[in-house]
């Protein structure tokens, strides 16, 4: 507690310092969350893809229900499926409905007869896709077969970009964050040489004169992650009901609680680790 | 208590701060080291709590061989031995009692102990009424006064007063001076440096003499040698154990 207060006392003296230090780790720390977000969400998306029907079969006009049938058989006796759905055109006009029921002027000129009858067939592994595109395609009731492995492919490939960007400039900025707290408790260290160095005439212990200081690089480094982590929240929150519209039915958002404040917690964690390293890095002359 | 033997202090530029100095303080005594700015004085201070590496020699403080104390245990050998500094080292942007409190916060003394420690050695020191009046608004005495309540918070078995009366006049000087031989009788070894031969001409108390970094007096050798011979037969006996040695010398 008491080195709790002389830390607290220390930030006061030098405010400015003090607001450089948490800016930095605040800004840092905003950025590891957008990115964390990004590729959380990325991942759900992917998620989606993979566990919607990724081989859809739209039936020529002429097809029959003996034609679908048939077409069911071969598939499932082909490979193993984790679902198959059939929808026919007035199932298609439903959904049809139910997706532009802000637009009237569009379901006007719909009707069911436009709409192609489908088969949506998941698998139980994204490798199988193409072997049952592959049946689809061979049956002549299917007039097109579209096939959803290139998506998750390019959104695997847009994924792990997006990590290995993310993992990159969050190093970065981490260092940059380490960096700036270091510098800003070598200063401070400096300024108190006098005080230290009569500290240690006067008996005090390594920790006794360090211990203030690692303090003071934890409170930076954690009040900077509290921050940028609200800030993010706080525009994730603000951007939610555009997202939610332009992805429609992919419902990754909004972001539960717990995944926040468990991201809260490991960012609390790695700013603890930030400040006590940097503080220690700060301090280390007076360690040897 | 304290022993020097054949201590030498070389400095980087080739001079010596100290050269081949011996001699023992027992518990208990009071003993003042004399000699012009620059004769080894405050080099023999900052030894003694490890402030100043040895070039050869030996120091043994309370039983301890300074030089098997290592880094980690230093805090504990200068919370037994305190050190008034020449240029007190006092906080000058904390109070009389903060700069106390320091000292007793080191230790490990919390929350009413350290008040009330802090209250006794405001009296000890007569600084009762200054405690929060910050240093520079302070007399010099007061100020020396404070350094010397914070050297005693840890209550240490040897208090080291580095020219304590420097920079104050005679009336204030001998005021400090009596304070330290007020806390020499309640059992502290005190070891005073001094320029000012003046003021403590009249002291009788051991004296070691310093000159260009050589020991070249030791008053109680110098007793012993013009001693009459019963004199010396009670000298002698008391000279086996150091610390009859300096309570003797103190008295005398």
């Amino acid at each position: 507690m008491k080195k709790l207060t002389t830390t607290l006392k220390h930030i006061r003296r030098s405010p400015y310092q003090s607001v450089a230090a948490i800016f930095m780790t605040a800004i840092t720390f905003f950025i590891v969350s957008i990115f964390a977000l990004v590729v959380l969400g990325a991942h759900s998306m992917l998620g989606y893809f993979e566990s919607r029907p990724q081989v859809t079969a739209f039936f020529k006009d002429e097809a029959t229900m003996s034609d679908v049938e048939a077409l069911k058989t071969s598939i499932s006796n082909s490979t193993s499926i984790e679902d198959m759905r059939y929808i026919s055109k007035d199932d298609a006009l439903e959904i049809y409905k139910k997706q532009n029921t802000d637009n009237p002027l569009l379901l006007e000129m719909v009707t069911a007869d436009i709409l192609p009858a489908s088969l949506e067939v998941s698998a139980k592994n994204v490798s199988d896709l193409e072997s049952i595109a592959g049946v689809m395609q061979k049956n002549s009731s299917v007039e097109e077969v579209v096939f959803q492995k290139d998506v998750i492919d390019t959104l695997r490939k847009w994924v792990s970009g997006v990590r290995v960007a993310g993992i990159l400039l969050s190093s970065l900025l981490i260092f940059a964050s380490l960096t700036t707290i270091v510098v800003i408790l070598g200063i401070k260290f400096t300024a108190r040489k006098t005080e230290i160095n009569t500290l240690s005439l006067l008996g005090a212990t390594n920790w006794y004169i360090r211990g203030p200081f690692v303090m003071e690089g934890m409170i930076y480094a954690i009040s900077g992650a509290i921050l940028g982590w609200g800030l993010s929240y706080l525009l994730l929150l603000y951007l939610t009901p555009n997202i939610v519209g332009f992805l429609q039915e992919i419902t990754i958002l909004p972001v539960p609680l717990w995944v926040m404040m468990a991201m809260l917690g490991g960012e609390v964690l790695l700013a603890t680790l930030i400040g006590a390293l940097a503080s220690l890095i700060a301090t280390r002359r007076y360690g040897r | 208590m304290i022993v020097f033997d054949k201590v030498t202090i070389t400095f980087g530029n080739g001079e010596n701060a100290l050269t081949d100095v011996s001699f023992a303080v027992g518990e208990g005594e009071f003993v003042i080291v004399e000699g012009h700015s620059g004769a080894g004085k405050t080099s023999m201070m900052r030894a003694v709590i490890k402030d100043l590496p040895l070039t050869s020699g030996k120091i043994v403080i309370d039983g301890d061989d300074l030089s098997k104390i290592s880094s980690k245990n230093l805090p504990l050998l200068r919370r037994k031995i305190s050190v008034i500094f020449q240029d007190f080292k006092i906080l000058m942007d904390r109070t009389v009692a903060e700069n106390i409190d320091l000292a007793l916060d080191i230790i490990g003394l919390e929350g009413d102990v350290i008040t009330k420690r802090r209250t006794e050695l405001l009296d000890l020191t007569g600084l009762i009424g200054k405690e929060n009046f910050f240093p520079v608004q302070l007399s010099g005495g007061e100020i020396q006064r404070v350094a010397i309540a914070r050297a005693l918070a840890p209550q240490p078995k040897v208090l080291f007063a580095d020219e304590p009366t420097g920079n104050l006049d005679a009336k204030t000087g001998m005021s400090i001076i009596k304070l330290l031989q007020d806390i020499n009788e309640q059992g502290t070894t005190v070891v005073m440096a001094t320029h000012d031969l003046e003021l403590v001409k009249d002291l009788k108390l051991r004296r070691l003499r310093l000159d260009d970094g050589k020991l070249v007096h030791d008053s109680t050798a110098h007793k012993h040698h013009h001693k009459s011979e019963d004199e010396k037969v009670a000298s002698d006996s008391a000279q086996t154990d150091p610390v009859k040695a300096g309570k003797h010398s103190d008295k005398s």
